[in-house]
Order: C-alpha cells, then structure tokens, then sequence
C-alpha cells in the first residue's frame, strides 16, 4: 500500500495544511488502483529516498530491465527533466503500454515530490 | 526555436484510463487544495509558480499568468527578475519565497541552519507549508515535460488563467503584449 508522505510530514500538514494532506492520502490510495506494479514503484521510492538525501543508491539484488530503465527515468526526472531525452523514455516505453506509461510519469511525478515535501518540512518546520 | 515532439503518442491513450483518469483526476484535486490555500499572498505565489516553470522547462506554465497576480499588481517586469532573484528589487520575503522554492527544486536534503533561519526570519510556519505544498503542485507539469506534451496554451502570446472558488483552473483570454 503507497505512502506518500512520513509521520512527520502527515504532522505537520494535519496542523497547518490539512486539505493537502487529506488529497495527498487519495493520491496514494488511487495510485494503488492504477496497475502499476507496487514493487516498481517502491524501488522508485526507496532510490528517491536515498539519493534526496545526498546518498548514492544501490540495489541489493540485479535489476530487471524494466526496472533498470524506470531508475533511469526516475534519475533524470529527479537531476533535470527538461534534459530527459527521447531514448530514456523510449527505453522504458518498450515495456509499458501508452496508459501504464503515462499513469507512471504521474506515479514517479508524485513519489519524488513527496520525498521533496517531507525533506523541506524536516529543514524548515519540524 | 526548439521543437518538442510528444514522446507518448496521445491517440494512444484511452481516456478515463491515463488522460482523464483517476490518477490525473486526484492530482487536480490535490491540485486545487494547493490553490485554495491563501496565507500566501498572489503575487508571491505566481512569482514562485514562474520560478518552478522556469526550473522545469515546462512551455504551458510558462506560457499562463494567474489573473490573481495580475490584479495584485505582477507585471512582465517582475517576470524578467526572477531568473537572478537575488540580485533583484524583490522584498526579502520575495526572496525568501524563491529560495525556498529553490531549495525544494534543487537539493531538498542540503537545508542547512544558514537557509532555515532565512526562510523563518520572513515567512510563517503556515507560509512555509503552503509555498512547499505548491511547489509540489507547480511541479506536476514534470511529468508532461519528461514526456513532452506540455505544448503552451499559445505560441503567440501570454494567456491569462483563472482559479474558480474550488481552485480548479480555468483558462481565460489572451492577453495584449
């Protein structure tokens, strides 16, 4: 089940943004609904995770090549978008139809944010 | 000019599944809390929204000005400086917005002490939250970027947009150069 934001983060938006808060739990709960595999988007997760952070991201196991090429994306969607280049989103466009694809710009768009949200409001707030 | 050419073909896409779906339905939903949240004042909040389109290359936010901003007093002018904020006529709290926006688009994870009491020297709790929660809206056109089907609402001029009560957009007239 997709969480998009910490215990902290939920904290903070409960006291001061509680309308964000209750549509970025119904953003989790409708990415679940999308058929996305939730394995793919928990290892986008956990590389957002880690390399927000500042820390270099590493699999503990080989990655698939629809995963390899989803990291891929996910990295230039986090360094520069703008740059994203026509063959990265082709490279992963092979294994996904148009639908899965664009829902899972959406998807990547929504855990990398969230990440982003729950490093700002640790920096600045809590 | 650079041409984009759209790298998901849109007659692909089965409506009510991925364009006009649920996901895209939720975040117009998130989309609009973000809006209609206001312990931050229109001008600053365009001018942030401008910095995140500028950030992320995306042609259709770009290519809007919020009629709110407008009536606040945003001019082209304003637009012009945010590239080189720091170096701008913009009130501290400006600043202190942009770098917050900044911050969030560039390196979330490298807040240090320095940023933190900058930002809380000029902006409230509430106005911090806020300015994060929308730069996470604003930022919801990197999705259409990666793909590139975020065409601007015109190539030959500004836009206006509107925000209803609920704070869900909607597009306006063309406005005079």
């Amino acid at each position: 089940m997709m969480q998009l934001v910490n215990v902290e983060t939920r904290s903070t938006l409960q006291a001061l943004h509680p309308e964000a808060l209750q549509e970025l739990d119904n953003l989790a709960d409708t990415i679940d609904t999308t058929g996305l595999d939730p394995a793919l988007l928990a290892l986008c997760q956990a590389f957002f995770s880690s390399s927000l952070r500042g820390e270099t991201w590493s699999s503990d196991r080989d990655l698939s090549d629809l995963e390899s090429d989803c990291l891929a994306v996910c990295e230039q969607f986090m360094v520069s978008v703008s740059s994203m280049t026509d063959e990265q989103v082709a490279a992963l466009g092979r294994h996904l139809s148009a639908d899965d694809l664009y829902n899972l710009m959406y998807a990547i768009y929504l855990i990398e944010m969230s990440e982003r949200l729950n490093l700002m409001l640790k920096g600045t707030v809590q | 000019m650079t041409v984009h050419v759209p790298r998901i073909p849109t007659h692909d896409l089965t409506p009510g599944v991925s364009a006009g779906g649920k996901l895209e339905s939720a975040i117009a939903e998130f989309a609009a809390a973000a809006v209609r949240a206001d312990h931050v004042d229109p001008l600053t909040t365009e001018l942030v929204r401008l910095r995140c389109a500028q950030y992320h290359d995306c042609r259709l936010c770009g290519s809007f000005r919020v009629q709110a901003a407008l009536d606040a007093g945003f001019d082209e002018t304003m637009q012009r400086k945010i590239g080189n904020y720091e170096n701008s006529d913009f009130s501290e709290t400006t600043k202190a917005a942009l770098r917050l926006a900044d911050s969030m688009m560039v390196n979330p994870g490298q807040i240090d002490s320095a940023l933190r009491d900058r930002v809380r020297e000029h902006l409230s709790d509430a106005q911090i939250v806020e300015i994060c929660v929308d730069v996470m809206k604003w930022s919801q056109q990197k999705s259409l970027v990666a793909t590139r089907i975020e065409a601007p609402a015109s190539e030959e001029h500004l836009t206006q947009l509107i925000f209803n009560d609920g704070g869900h957009p909607v597009v306006g007239v063309p406005l005079p150069d």
